[in-house]
């Protein structure tokens, strides 16, 4: 009765319809969902959960790898970071360490009223038997043989050779070193001279006199080498022996020689020494 | 050439050290003249002309720097090379015992010469304790430091020696 074309036709348009009827009341409505569909959710959700888990570490992996990379670079950016900044704390402290050294010896520069250039201890004694110290003033900047050095702390040594740019310095507590000096309170006079070992002597005090242990010992200024005033030690021992007309006076320098940095040349035009004689 | 500038460098090293870094407060108490074990390996590994021409240098520059008798240093390292050098025309000293006997040997020898000096033009009256104990301190130290050093002198010679060689310089030896 029908040709099997217009058959065909009518079966697909109902398709469609039965199809758009469906979806229509299907969208319409919230029912639960059906045996198969859940059967279906639950095979192959846990595929996909396990997929994406794969998926979820290799992305985890990947990402933690450049942030490795990257935190490593930030590390690394961090260290010279910290390494700068702990350098600066360094320089600061030392920066302050200066600042109160150079206030001291600028304080100290109004005690002494000759002129003074200050110079930086460079060097240390080669040999363990003597006691000098290399210096960054030489010729050029004024210094001469003879010419006294001191510190903040009092009394250092003597400029015993000059170069174009640095001198060498004797220092008091070398053994061939001699001040000529006083005690502060008591004004006994005698003279200071270095015993080799970090101490001094203060040699030629009458015996009469009164020398106690903590007393003051300062420059007389009578040397014509170093100015009067300036502090050579304190004494830690006075011994008196039963015969003799002198006592023996031992002091301690207030200079710590070993922890020297910086001093001051004195230029003092009274002080210098003829070519070929000999320092005191 | 090589040779001498090369040990010229390591003097230098030493010169420096000593000054320096040896004389901080607390290597103080352990120093020694480093110069020494330098002297008695120039003589008995170096040529005359290399070795005691550095000796004679590096005694001189200690003169200088050190604030006692000028010559004193000089002179020590001279007489204790030639001494060595004669020395070796009679004995076998190229053993690491004998080198570390010999810088005891010099160690002692140039307190012993610093000390009669101070005692003839200073004012120290004779060899006192605390130079006696100067001076067992030195030679304790150099008896324990002395073959590290000749190692190190050793290797440091050979080492540029070998760097020579690679680079196709000459060996001044």
């Amino acid at each position: 009765m029908f040709s099997r074309r217009v058959v065909i036709i009518v079966a697909i348009v109902a398709l469609i319809l039965a199809n758009v009827v469906i979806i229509s009341i299907s969208a319409g409505s919230q029912r639960d969902q059906g045996f198969f569909q859940k059967l279906a959710m639950e095979v192959l959700a846990p595929c996909q959960q396990g997929m994406t888990t794969v998926l979820q570490y290799v992305r985890d992996t990947w990402t933690r790898y450049f942030d490795l990379v990257l935190i490593g670079e930030e590390n690394q950016r961090l260290r010279t970071r910290i390494q700068a900044l702990d350098k600066r704390i360094n320089d600061l402290k030392e920066s302050e360490i200066a600042n109160r050294r150079l206030r001291a010896l600028l304080s100290f520069k109004s005690v002494v009223s000759d002129e003074t250039i200050p110079a930086e201890v460079i060097g240390k004694e080669p040999s363990r038997w003597c006691k000098t110290i290399m210096i960054n003033k030489g010729i050029s900047d004024g210094v001469q043989r003879g010419m006294p050095v001191v510190s903040s702390d009092g009394i250092v040594g003597q400029v015993i050779n000059v170069s174009h740019q640095y001198s060498k310095v004797l220092l008091i507590i070398d053994q061939n070193s001699a001040v000529d000096a006083l005690i502060q309170r008591t004004r006994s006079r005698g003279i200071v001279e270095g015993l080799g070992r970090g101490l001094c002597r203060f040699e030629y005090v009458l015996r009469k006199a009164d020398v106690q242990e903590g007393d003051v010992v300062i420059s007389s200024g009578l040397g014509g080498i170093f100015p009067k005033g300036l502090r050579c030690g304190y004494v830690t021992a006075a011994v008196r022996d039963d015969s003799g007309i002198f006592q023996e006076v031992h002091l301690q320098p207030y200079v710590d020689f070993a922890k020297l940095e910086e001093v001051f040349v004195v230029m003092r035009k009274e002080a210098f020494f003829a070519d070929g004689e000999d320092v005191p | 050439m090589k040779g001498f500038l090369f040990f010229l460098a390591v003097g230098t090293i030493i010169f420096v050290a000593q000054t320096t870094l040896l004389a901080a407060p607390g290597l103080q108490v352990f120093r020694y003249d480093l110069f020494i074990p330098f002297v008695v390996f120039m003589a008995l590994y170096q040529p005359v002309h290399v070795g005691l021409s550095l000796a004679i240098l590096f005694g001189f520059v200690m003169d200088v720097f050190s604030g006692g008798v000028f010559g004193l240093f000089l002179f020590t390292y001279f007489w204790f090379f030639c001494l060595i050098r004669a020395g070796l025309e009679f004995l076998d000293l190229q053993n690491s015992i004998l080198e570390t006997v010999l810088v005891l040997l010099g160690v002692l020898a140039e307190n012993l010469i610093v000390i009669f000096f101070l005692s003839f033009f200073g004012r120290e009256d004779g060899i006192r304790f605390w130079a006696l104990q100067n001076v067992v301190v030195q030679v304790f130290v150099a008896g324990v430091t002395a073959p590290l050093i000749f190692l190190t002198f050793s290797k440091s010679g050979k080492r540029a020696r070998k760097s020579q060689r690679d680079f196709g310089l000459t060996i001044d030896e």
